[in-house]
């Protein structure tokens, strides 16, 4: 009969633990009320709430609210509530240019088709029919000077056989 | 990500000692040409290689010695035949020449590697 009168064990809860979004979404809020916090952010007190658990999903809308009223940075809201759209290759290169070689992100068709070096040494390959292929520090190329010009160039002439 | 580049880098600063003035002197196949404010790699004709550094900068100095150990200057020789993926490869040949330069440093425990850190940090 003890058995029967024991309290049932609770039912567990099938809710997902809070999202990264949720947690931010929490410390962003900070000391501020829900209601407080959803009228800046023109969404109702409730939402804010299941925001916060974890059961509600957030929209662009919201996205939009928070980097105007809040300031935060729209790609990074936009990845945590996995509304960031797919990237183009462009982007997609922009976004590794970023994390291997920033000096990239400059309009690059200037190192190639600009710069006194590279056209320097372009002239001289067709000139001469023979190749030469040059890995640019792509930060100083656009920068070479005239006398740096000269000197490399000397070099390579006569490693051409040139003088 | 594989760390090839790496232990490249963990090789050459083993052999040059950590010195940057040492590592250009045994680099296979190079010449080093002091410049103003050109930095480059240039692959010659005859098979060698020209360093154009500028004037006592290790930073560029290791940069550049990477591009000379481990790229051929493809992705610039693309770009002239106007390949669309020529972009790509400059991309992968910068981010190789400059993963080089920071695992030398990184394992040499050289304060130029912090100092140069803050500076892309800011």
């Amino acid at each position: 009969m003890q058995a029967l009168l024991a309290p049932m064990p609770p039912k567990p809860r099938s809710v997902d633990p809070p999202t990264e979004f949720a947690r931010r979404f929490r410390a962003l809020r900070g000391e501020r009320t829900q209601g407080h916090f959803g009228r800046l952010l023109e969404i109702h007190q409730s939402t804010v709430s299941a925001i916060e658990r974890g059961e509600s999903t957030p929209t662009r809308q919201l996205i939009d609210k928070l980097v105007e009223v809040e300031g935060v940075d729209r790609e990074e809201w936009e990845a945590l509530a996995g509304l960031r759209r797919k990237l183009t290759d462009e982007e997609r290169i922009e976004e590794v240019a970023r994390r291997t070689a920033r000096e990239v992100m400059e309009p690059w068709q200037q190192y190639v088709t600009g710069g006194l070096l590279t056209e320097a040494l372009l002239k001289l390959a067709n000139e001469t029919g023979q190749t030469v292929l040059i890995d640019p520090s792509l930060a100083t190329l656009p920068r070479s000077t005239p006398a740096d010009v000269e000197k490399i160039l000397a070099r390579v002439r006569k490693d051409m056989g040139l003088e | 990500m594989s760390d090839w580049v790496e232990e490249c880098a963990d090789l050459w600063r083993f052999l040059s000692g950590g010195s940057v003035t040492q590592l250009l002197a045994l680099l296979p196949d190079t010449d080093t040409l002091e410049t103003e404010e050109t930095a480059c790699c240039i692959h010659l004709p005859s098979g060698r290689k020209l360093l154009c550094i500028p004037r006592g900068d290790r930073y560029l100095a290791l940069h550049e010695a990477g591009h000379s150990l481990l790229t051929v200057g493809l992705g610039m020789r693309l770009a002239e035949a106007g390949v669309p993926t020529a972009r790509r490869q400059l991309i992968r040949d910068e981010g190789i020449a400059n993963r080089f330069r920071d695992a030398y440093l990184q394992g040499s425990g050289d304060p130029l590697f912090a100092a140069a850190l803050a500076a892309e940090g800011e």
